[in-house]
């Protein structure tokens, strides 16, 4: 069994795994923080000194170069609308033809999955479970919409940048510049990675038709004898975990984003399906392991409450679906409490009804008590009743008409990113007054990268880096995995650190631990001793079977008896019958099925075959001792010579030069041993 | 237990199962592992407040949500009309109904259920209403499916049954239109709306009794897209209590309805009725046409009886029927004689003149004859049992499955048990190792096949272009592997599963040591001319492997040219003392035997 890592960090989560001679990958997510090194577009940038020592590697002509790279805190900045996005490395590395399943854990582990169906030779199956499809399909719309939006502005830099942003050098220069990167195989991804440019809407729309939708706890049989089933993972609508599995025993399972908190509108992560694996694969932990997301949900509530008070707008850049749907309910109801009922909230994005109207949808996806009010009949979420109470607003989109109210609002707005959608306009609106507040709960961003960029003029509204991240966190992970009690567990290199071997009190197993880092293949022999067949009626009527004794155990009856037939596979299984069997056209294949003859001793001695040899006529024997052989000399009446040696009662050797007198000889040993049950 | 449902044309502890048939002694936990609903109807879900509240079943019980959801309230709906209007004192509380409710287990839609060690549940769409599903339960190599009642043709809110060709032992199969083969559903729709269109446009009232949930939903949208299209202004109600919150349970499962509906309820739902109104009783009479959708569906009690019994003495209104009624409901009798007035008894003391027309349309969701023979395709099951239908058309059905399926089909009487003999084959462990060494001989000698097979062409110069084509031909016959071949030792100990192992592996897991047996044979050279002139180790070589089976190769040793090698057998020539030496393992004695024989036929040697 194979596991290669394709994904540059854990937020761009991409795993191929290759077992039984299937290969299966594992999510395709994307590198989205790689967008943080674009300028946002609603700077004004020519505030920004050029750097232009950077530029020296791409002038081979004397045509005016595009300017492209700001310094901003010695950072360096690509200034252009024209945004790229890094995807999963694999392209030069794997062959995309010869997979054979995708299997996507959530919607956010999606957003690479048209750069594969439409763009590589991918043919295989891809599953992901209903809400996943659904909802991922909204958000890569909603992607796709941003960019398109932002790429259509008049700007400048449009012309070349493809060539130069494709260049590994840029990128080269940009990591190098921005990042402490510690990876050992930098060199080896610069050489694989590559930004594009972002799919249009009819790749999302075929990509998302080849999908299979699946749900919990469905399985999914493959043809060589093993089922993939994916079960609750706790942390969005949908987010499932997959669990490889056959009959011995044989147990993967592929742990992405999960989540343990039991107040979150999700139907809980299932654990007990996950235990005694032989290999975890342990992915997408929590960004801020260390900080409470309930406290860091108390303080943006209250927080948000405050500002509210002093009459200022709170803007929470999010993403359109996941932690906003615990957000909603729980702020309105805070709201109330405080008296602010009448503060509207507003949700600003071009999917959000849709999320909204979804989400009221999947009460088997969803905790107990939604589900419960599904049956009332109600619907899950109170998304509508706070609508009808006026105290929430959907908006499709930032236009003219849109007119929040002069006073205390509070603003839900994508994309998190800072550097795409309606937050731009949203934020030099409201940045420049120290009332309002600006809220970074995405935990996926970076609180620097976010915002360094708006240095001129500095942002005068408060800022508050509030990353709510219901992710599991290294202790819950570590206490899962004492629980779940894996043989070996793969981890992303960055989580090294923090997880520990593990002696499991029930099973005692002690758990190997492997970090993988970007590109790395890792080998881990899962010793499978068993496949799954069956003995079909043509076979088994003629088996008769031969009781033996059980040398340790003399109660236990153990019977064995010769199978020689041929194996064919039908339906999925493995089915054994009989030769005669269906052959009539194959009559060719069988003749060189040539029995092999097998001999095991039962009760073989050498006083016994020297007793049973003088019995049988051979009265003229010699026997002679040299280093632990023995050798029988057998003298025939016509003075010709038989010889049998013997060593150690397991190897004998029969030498002789009539045919007829090795048979016989033959025949005398065989009589003490087990041969031929057939 | 597939369904607990209640005969709704009976009154008296016959509407209920006889339970007494699974156990005397009322010990259904212990011999019932689960009760399985598989959708809201009462013929199949009524008696199960009565069977796990008032006769003990306390085991698990599955279905889908929107079951779930949806069947108490028509258990309560039906209690109040037995309790509050007919006065039935032995009949469950609506507390019971709760208590019931609560020990209910969802089950989503392929997700596979383990009700306990061995057995396992699996639910498929079956169209019939909303949240109907069709059951596949399985035990060790053993399986069932369960439909329940489902509907093969999508229609305007719902989608068709669909099934795995998962290959059952048994299907057991509704057969309410056992003989049926229905016609257009378009036909039928139109129908439908000329009939309802031409009553109102003379003035009449047009009762549609229905079950609050189902068929309903599709005839509002048929009927509200059809006012809307001819813009028609005649009051179209829905009876009030359940019909509102009927509809809701739509909006809320929309999952469950058919492609369209969920692709596009975002921007408008479906369910959201334009020119259907909640109706008020005193609208009944109201003069002017109208049309309304009453509960019950059977017209045995409720509102729709009751509008029934002041609207059916008018020849100008209409009552259309769309689904089936049971024997004994008025709803049946009416449906007996649609031909023209006549006197049909509601109960004991009242008989009523009715001269308003009487139409039955089949919009009953349940398979026709061809739905039904579809799903057994789909499925294709060893056996298949018709329940749920008529005797003599269940009967014309299962002659029609039997020929054009060749599997037994049965059709049993109430109370009578049938049994089927199922053949599995037996599961075996097969050593990953063995199954391995398998492949590798069975694909080494195929390769060396190919090898002789061109060799031969071209050392015997007979390479033409018609040979060479034959020979890539076989080449293509070859590739796709059919079967190899299998030899081990079985294994079969207590509490084990039976293991098929290699040799060696078997020798290991039994203790038993395995003997190398080796030969070494001098067979002297007979002295024939042939013998004395020819006999090279290339002769040999090149003879022998004419004769022995395709697949073996004979090679020469790279380092004594003087031996030829075949798996472990050794042949050494020595033409100075006129000797040849065979070599060679027990494991191989097989293929040496033929090798003497062969050796024997050439003579070269001479065996005794």
């Amino acid at each position: 069994m194979k596991l290669s890592c394709l994904g540059l960090s854990p937020q761009s989560s991409c795993y191929l795994l290759e077992y039984k001679n299937v290969k299966i990958l594992l999510d395709c997510g994307m590198e989205i923080s790689s967008i943080l090194n674009y300028l946002p577009y609603s700077l004004k940038t020519n505030q920004f000194k050029n750097n232009n020592q950077q530029q020296q590697h791409n002038n081979d002509s004397k045509k005016e170069i595009p300017v492209i790279f700001k310094e901003i805190n010695n950072n360096l900045y690509i200034d252009s609308n024209d945004i790229r996005y890094s995807t999963i490395l694999g392209e030069n590395l794997v062959d995309f033809e010869t997979i054979d399943y995708i299997l996507i854990s959530n919607y956010q582990n999606i957003y690479s999955l048209p750069f594969i169906t439409e763009y590589t030779k991918f043919k295989g199956r891809i599953y992901a479970t209903e809400p996943t499809v659904q909802i991922g399909k909204l958000l890569l719309d909603e992607l796709y919409q941003m960019n398109i939006k932002q790429s259509r502005l008049k700007n400048y830099n449009n012309n070349n940048n493809n060539n130069i942003l494709q260049s590994s050098e840029i990128l080269e220069k940009l990591y190098n510049h921005n990042m402490n990167n510690n990876n050992e195989n930098f060199d080896e991804i610069l050489k694989f990675s590559k930004w594009k440019e972002l799919y249009n809407r009819l790749d999302i729309e075929k990509s998302f038709e080849k999908i299979i939708s699946v749900r919990f706890s469905e399985i999914i049989t493959v043809v060589q004898g093993f089922k993939m089933v994916p079960t609750s993972s706790g942390f969005t609508l949908g987010s499932c975990n997959w669990l490889i599995d056959n009959e011995h025993g044989d147990k993967i399972v592929y742990l992405s984003d999960s989540s343990l908190a039991l107040s979150r509108y999700p139907l809980p992560m299932d654990i007990e399906s996950l235990e005694n694996p032989q290999l975890l694969i342990m992915t997408k932990l929590n960004y801020h392991p260390q900080l409470q997301p309930d406290e860091k949900l108390n303080e943006l509530c209250s927080q948000i409450g405050l500002t509210c008070q002093q009459g200022g707008t709170s803007l929470i850049p999010v993403n359109s679906c996941g932690i906003v749907l615990d957000l909603f309910e729980h702020i309105a109801e805070y709201l109330t409490r405080l008296g602010l009922f009448q503060v509207p909230i507003y949700f600003i994005s071009p999917v959000g009804k849709s999320v909204l109207a979804y989400a009221d949808l999947y009460s088997e996806w969803l905790n107990k008590t939604k589900q419960e009010r599904s049956q009332m009949p109600e619907p899950p979420f109170l998304h509508q009743d706070i609508i009808r109470r006026g105290q929430f607003q959907l908006i499709h989109q930032i236009h003219s008409n849109f007119q929040p109210t002069d006073g205390p609002s509070i603003q839900f707005v994508g994309h998190p990113s800072l550097r795409l959608g309606d937050v731009l306009q949203l934020l030099s609106k409201y940045s420049d007054q120290s009332k309002n507040s600006l809220f970074l709960i995405e935990p996926e961003f970076d609180n620097n990268r976010l915002l360094s960029p708006f240095q001129n003029p500095p942002l005068q509204c408060r800022i508050h880096y509030l990353p709510i991240d219901p992710r599991i966190n290294f202790s819950d992970a570590n206490l899962l995995i004492s629980k779940l009690s894996p043989k070996n567990l793969i981890i992303p290199i960055n989580y090294k650190n923090y997880i520990k071997n593990h002696i499991n009190e029930n099973s005692n197993i002690l758990t190997t631990i492997t970090p993988i880092q970007s590109m790395e293949i890792i080998k881990i022999s899962i010793k499978q001793k068993f496949d799954r067949a069956h003995l079909d009626k043509s076979i088994a009527k003629y088996i008769k079977l031969n009781r033996i004794e059980n040398k340790l155990n003399s109660i236990e009856n153990i019977n064995i008896c010769e199978i020689n037939g041929q194996l064919s596979l039908k339906d999925n299984q493995f089915i054994i019958s009989s030769s005669n069997y269906n052959n009539n056209n194959n009559n060719q294949n069988n003749n060189n099925n040539i029995k092999l003859n097998y001999i095991f001793n039962n009760n073989f001695s050498i006083e016994n075959l020297i007793e049973s040899l003088e019995l049988n006529g051979f009265k003229n024997l010699q026997i002679s001792n040299n280093n632990n052989y023995l050798i029988i000399k057998i003298i025939h009446d016509n003075e010709e010579i038989s010889i049998i040696t013997i060593y150690n009662n397991e190897n004998i050797k029969i030498e002789t030069s009539k045919e007829t007198i090795r048979n016989q000889l033959t025949n005398l040993i065989l009589k003490f041993c087990i041969h031929n049950l057939s | 237990m597939f369904d607990c449902g209640m005969h709704m044309g009976y009154n008296d502890e016959r509407r209920f199962p006889d339970f007494s048939y699974i156990s005397k002694t009322k010990q259904f936990t212990k011999v019932i592992d689960c009760v399985i609903i598989t959708h809201f109807h009462l013929d199949h879900c009524g008696a199960l407040p009565y069977f796990t509240e008032m006769c003990g079943y306390d085991g698990p019980i599955y279905m889908t949500l929107p079951t779930k959801a949806i069947c108490p309230i028509l258990l309560e709906d039906y209690r109040k009309i037995m309790v509050e209007r007919k006065g039935e004192s032995n009949f469950f509380t609506p507390q019971m109904i709760k208590d019931c409710m609560k020990k209910v287990i969802p089950v989503g839609l392929h997700q596979t259920v383990k009700v306990d060690e061995e057995l396992s549940i699996k639910a498929y769409y079956a169209g019939h209403v909303l949240g109907a599903a069709m059951f596949y339960a399985k035990v060790g190599d053993e399986s069932v499916v369960y439909t329940g009642d489902y509907n093969m043709t999508p229609d305007r809110h719902l989608g068709s049954a669909w099934i795995d060709q998962i290959k059952p032992d048994l299907l057991i199969t509704e057969t309410t239109y056992a003989t049926t083969i229905r016609d257009s559903k378009r036909g039928r729709e139109r129908d439908f709306l000329k009939r309802v269109h031409e009553c109102v446009e003379k003035g009449g009232k047009v009762l549609i009794p229905v079950f609050a949930l189902g068929r309903v939903q599709e005839l509002c949208i048929l009927i509200d897209s059809y006012w809307e299209q001819m813009n028609l202004s005649v009051p179209i109600y829905f009876s009030a209590g359940l019909a509102e919150k009927a509809n809701f349970y739509y909006k809320l499962f929309i999952n469950w309805t058919n492609q369209k509906i969920k692709q596009t309820f975002v921007q408008r739902n479906m369910f959201d009725f334009k020119h259907i109104k909640p109706f008020q009783s005193h609208l009944v009479d109201a003069p002017g046409p109208m049309v309304l959708f009453a509960t019950p569906g059977m017209l045995h009690a409720g509102a729709s009886l009751e509008v029934f019994k002041k609207w059916a003495p008018s020849e100008l209104n209409m009552v259309i029927i769309p689904g089936y009624c049971v024997v004994g409901t008025v709803g049946n009798k009416l449906l007996s004689n649609t031909s023209g007035p006549q006197m049909v008894e509601i109960d004991k003391k009242t008989t009523l003149e009715v001269k308003c027309k009487v139409h039955n349309l089949s919009f009953s969701a349940h398979a026709d004859a061809k739905g039904i023979m579809q799903l057994i395709k789909m499925s294709s099951p060893k056996n298949v049992l018709l329940v749920h239908g008529e005797r003599e058309k269940m009967g014309f059905l299962s002659q029609k499955i039997i020929k054009d399926f060749s599997i037994p089909c049965y059709y049993p009487a109430n109370g009578t048990t049938v049994n089927f003999n199922t053949q599995k084959p037996i599961p075996i462990d097969i050593s990953t190792k063995l199954l391995k060494r398998q492949l590798v001989e069975y694909s080494e000698s195929q390769e060396q096949k190919l090898l002789k097979q061109s060799q031969n062409l071209i050392s015997e110069g007979q390479e033409t272009e018609e040979e060479l084509f034959n020979f890539n031909q076989s080449k293509k016959l070859n590739s796709p592997v059919v079967s190899i071949p299998m030899q081990g030792i079985m294994i079969q100990r207590e509490n084990h599963h039976l293991k098929l192992l290699d040799f060696d592996e078997a020798s290991k897991e039994l203790l038993l040591k395995e003997i190398n047996l080796d030969y070494n044979l001098n067979l002297e050279i007979i002295n024939n001319t042939v013998n004395n002139n020819n006999l090279s180790i290339e002769y040999l070589q090149k003879e022998l492997q004419k004769q022995l089976p395709i697949g073996f190769m004979i090679t020469r040793n790279s380092q004594d040219q003087t031996i030829l090698s075949i798996k472990s057998i050794q042949i050494q020539l020595n033409t100075a003392n006129n000797i040849l030496k065979l070599q060679w393992s027990h494991k191989d004695d097989n293929l040496s035997k033929i090798l003497i024989q062969c050796l024997k036929s050439l003579s070269i040697v001479d065996v005794k």
